[in-house]
């Protein structure tokens, strides 16, 4: 079985949720048997974003907010590595937004795992998108005005065909999650609820866990969907809001890439024909 | 007999007058002159003041015509907005409709907007116009017919037939006229090309082996975007346009990373939001292509108009201190060969590499000799064995490259690292790590700066004229008219060793540029201590005035 330490062990706060995170993905992808050269892991910056050096993959670890442009790339550069993005709700949800609705417009296929601690941790706590209205951060100091985005609603409304929803306190279920995500062949939000032992003093694992509880029944449209998705006082949903298998991936809607990837070709391009065209 | 001849055809957006343009570009270039296409228009896509000045010559690359020789007016509009360039000489057509203030000896006012009208289709008065000045400059109808419907394409069977009967009978009419115009001769036997920046810069890509591109629409830079989609399946490659401009070149950067040769385009604003992504890819040391098409900012600035004034923005693009190489084409063949070479640069050296054209490369159409058959540029990627560790991806060597990996070769697994890494791209912030990868890109500067060209040198004598991209032949007629040596830059950064010994040798040195302040000698005097004697140049949207230069300098 592959071995993914890097042998450096993680520099995350004592009891961060990222941990969960980090145990639940390198079960998932045990189980599903992947190669380390098999798949390619994107990182947004930020503490989910450290992961990157702790864990033996290939890697990418680029700019704040647009690992999701890059995990587009390298997918649509060879489609048959599996592409994984891990980010935080700063990255992906605030700078990253445009991109975060344009794959999941285009059902690019990638899986989004998606650290919501609702603070910006590296940066030492400021509000982030999905931050409680009334929340105090560094640079909020009278409370947050907005409302919180809702990653998973959000995605569905943007035509996401897997959304789902998991808490970095149950490595179990989380592993269970993921692997049915990394299975799911267009684009797949993972909303992660990750606890900030740090930054965060409200939405702590006991908050969570007096909320959190599973689905039951998986929704049968989009609207209901999007409504089991919503928190409420009471109630935060984990697991599988939707799952459609039958869209289409972005890159199998186009002829060149169905028998080759497009780093497979190679040859050499005779431009006589359009040359004599322009004569 | 005139050396260079100007035709002008002008209207509103909409009207044909780019189409018709063109469409006199691939006529006069088969029928043997060296032809250069100019569009002027507007930042809106109907209505507004659009022309387009074919100037024909007998000698490769000209400039624009110094004058307008011929006027096509299409609507009153257009006769109106034309008629301050006109001088005595212009002839000019219009229809009969159409009125004019001045007393104008060479006014012909055919009865063109009939013939669109009895054609079926008023739209058909740009063909009519070409079906009427045709046979008065020498070209053969059946040829201009032939480009026209090519130019139509597959559009419906009666737009074709209105079109067709609004050109013959245009021809008709033709015959009581005798314009009598003095052109130049036609002797050109090798430049048959008919063919924009744009398009050249696309077939070096695609020529390159390009595998991916990604794009956000912006004028000038739209036209590679188009000509990229348009063949792409083709030639085997994926075009995306992205969701912004910083999306584009994190595509690109990532696809590049898993092994395509991936390239973005765009212009000054989308160039500014992409700027952290070329220091990216320069940090992950992952090779990638920029086409910038300059046009005269600040901010919106003039959309559809031209500048050179991106140079110093390119060349400092991105935060912080990294190698990157900058060329710039001056006409379709370097459009073509140095996108090619970009390619080659970005995978030998792994670098951004940025290709800076400007609306008027990228929008003019040129006469030009055929491109040469290019073999692709190979992938820098290479086998690795499986060690317990990751591959040494950031391994420290001499030349500052050392070879790379992509997702999928066993034992290849590295992190591209936004953070000052080590070897394998963990994370090391120690000063140790950061003096070594310092001096590693240093020593890949030094090595690029090694391997790039000097300036092309043509005439003699000991003064000089320095231009750069698309200014070259506006230069080389400047140098030519003062007898002076002229020196062009197609590689812009670095600048290679050994400049200042080769601009030492001139007693005077005058740079033509199409900017404000002049960055080219700004650059050569940062560069090499070397000050520019006379800096020449503007930005008034408007490619630079040969004339107007040459005034300059002999009045210096």
């Amino acid at each position: 079985m592959a071995n993914f330490d890097t042998g450096i062990f993680p520099t995350w706060c004592g009891g961060c949720g990222d941990f969960g995170i980090w145990a639940a993905l390198k079960a998932a992808i045990k189980q599903l048997n992947w190669e380390s050269h098999q798949f390619v892991i994107v990182y947004d910056i930020g503490c989910s974003g450290n992961m990157a050096s702790f864990l033996r993959v290939y890697a990418f670890h680029g700019l704040h907010g647009r690992a999701i442009p890059a995990a587009t790339g390298i997918k649509l550069a060879n489609h048959s590595q599996k592409v994984i993005v891990i980010g935080g709700d700063g990255g992906l949800l605030s700078e990253g937004l445009t991109h975060f609705v344009a794959a999941a417009r285009a059902n690019m296929a990638i899986t989004v795992i998606l650290h919501n601690n609702q603070v910006y941790g590296l940066t030492t706590g400021q509000s982030s998108p999905t931050s409680l209205k009334g929340t105090k951060g560094k640079a909020t100091p009278l409370g947050v005005v907005e409302q919180p985005l809702e990653p998973c609603g959000f995605a569905l409304l943007s035509g996401a065909t897997y959304v789902a929803r998991a808490f970095a306190g149950t490595i179990p279920d989380t592993t269970k999650i993921f692997v049915d995500a990394l299975t799911h062949r267009g684009f797949a939000l993972v909303e992660v609820l990750q606890p900030c032992v740090t930054y965060n003093k409200l939405n702590t694992y006991d908050w969570f866990r007096q909320r959190v509880k599973p689905l039951s029944t998986t929704p049968t449209n989009v609207y209901e969907a999007i409504a089991k998705a919503a928190w409420t006082d009471q109630d935060i949903f984990t697991g599988v809001f939707k799952r459609d298998e039958a869209a289409l991936p972005y890159h199998l809607n186009f002829e060149i890439l169905k028998e080759k990837t497009l780093i497979q070709y190679q040859e050499k391009r005779d431009l006589t024909k359009y040359i004599i065209s322009q004569k | 007999m005139p050396e260079v001849f100007g035709i002008k055809i002008a209207g509103p957006a909409g009207a044909g007058s780019m189409s018709a343009g063109e469409t006199l570009v691939r006529a006069f270039i088969k029928a043997g002159y060296y032809v250069l296409g100019y569009p002027e228009y507007p930042s809106l896509i109907k209505g507004g003041h659009t022309s387009y000045l074919v100037t024909i010559s007998e000698k490769p690359f000209p400039n624009t015509a110094p004058k307008v020789n011929l006027l096509l007016a299409l609507t009153q509009g257009a006769l109106d907005n034309e008629h301050k360039s006109l001088d005595e000489a212009t002839q000019v057509i219009a229809d009969q409709t159409l009125k004019t203030d001045h007393e104008h000896k060479k006014l012909h006012q055919p009865a063109l907007l009939e013939v669109a009208k009895s054609a079926g289709n008023p739209l058909t008065l740009n063909t009519a116009m070409l079906g009427f000045v045709a046979p008065q400059l020498k070209l053969d109808p059946n040829l201009v017919w032939e480009l026209i419907r090519a130019e139509l394409g597959a559009k419906s069977q009666t737009l074709l037939d209105q079109n067709k009967t609004a050109f013959d009978k245009a021809g008709l009419l033709s015959i009581q006229y005798h314009l009598n115009l003095d052109l130049p001769k036609p002797n050109n036997q090798t430049y048959r090309l008919a063919i924009n920046g744009s398009q050249a810069t696309g077939l070096g890509a695609i020529a390159a082996g390009i595998n991916f591109y990604a794009g956000y629409p912006m004028t000038p830079s739209s036209p590679l975007l188009h000509f990229m989609a348009a063949h792409q399946v083709e030639f085997g490659y994926l075009v995306r346009q992205a969701e912004d401009e910083i999306s584009a070149i994190n595509m690109i950067t990532g696809a590049s990373f898993a092994g395509a040769k991936a390239m973005t385009g765009t212009s000054g604003g989308g160039f500014a939001l992409m700027e952290e992504g070329i220091s990216l890819a320069a940090m992950l040391e992952t090779p990638i292509v920029i086409y910038l098409a300059q046009r005269p900012a600040p901010a919106t600035g003039l959309p559809t108009w031209t500048a050179q004034s991106d140079l110093l923005f390119a060349i400092n693009a991105g935060h912080g201190e990294f190698p990157k190489i900058i060329l710039a084409p001056a006409d379709p063949d370097e459009c073509y060969r140095l996108t090619h070479r970009a390619f080659y640069l970005a995978q030998t050296f792994h670098c951004p590499v940025i290709i800076l054209s400007d609306k008027y490369l990228a929008e003019n159409y040129y006469s030009s000799a055929d491109f040469p058959a290019l073999d692709p540029v190979p992938l820098s990627a290479v086998n690795a064995t499986p060690k317990p560790e990751m591959f040494a991806r950031y391994a420290f060597t001499p030349n500052g490259v050392h070879s790379r990996t992509i997702p999928g070769i066993p034992g290849g697994e590295y992190i591209a690292n936004s953070d000052e890494h080590e070897a394998h791209g963990l994370v090391d912030e120690s000063a140790e790590n950061r003096t070594l990868n310092n001096q590693r890109r240093r020593n890949k500067i030094n090595e690029i700066k090694n391997y790039l060209p000097l300036p092309s040198t043509s005439g003699v004598g000991n003064q000089a004229v320095i231009s750069w991209g698309s200014h070259k032949y506006i230069a080389r007629q400047v140098a030519e008219e003062m007898k002076m040596a002229h020196l062009h830059f197609n590689h812009l950064w670095p600048l290679p060793e050994k400049l200042d010994t080769i601009l030492s040798g001139y007693t005077k040195l005058i740079s033509i540029e199409n900017n404000e302040t002049h960055q080219l000698a700004r650059l050569i005097a940062q560069e090499t201590g070397i000050t520019i004697h006379l800096q020449l140049g503007e930005d008034t949207g408007r490619p630079l005035d040969p004339y107007k230069l040459i005034d300059q300098i002999k009045h210096y």
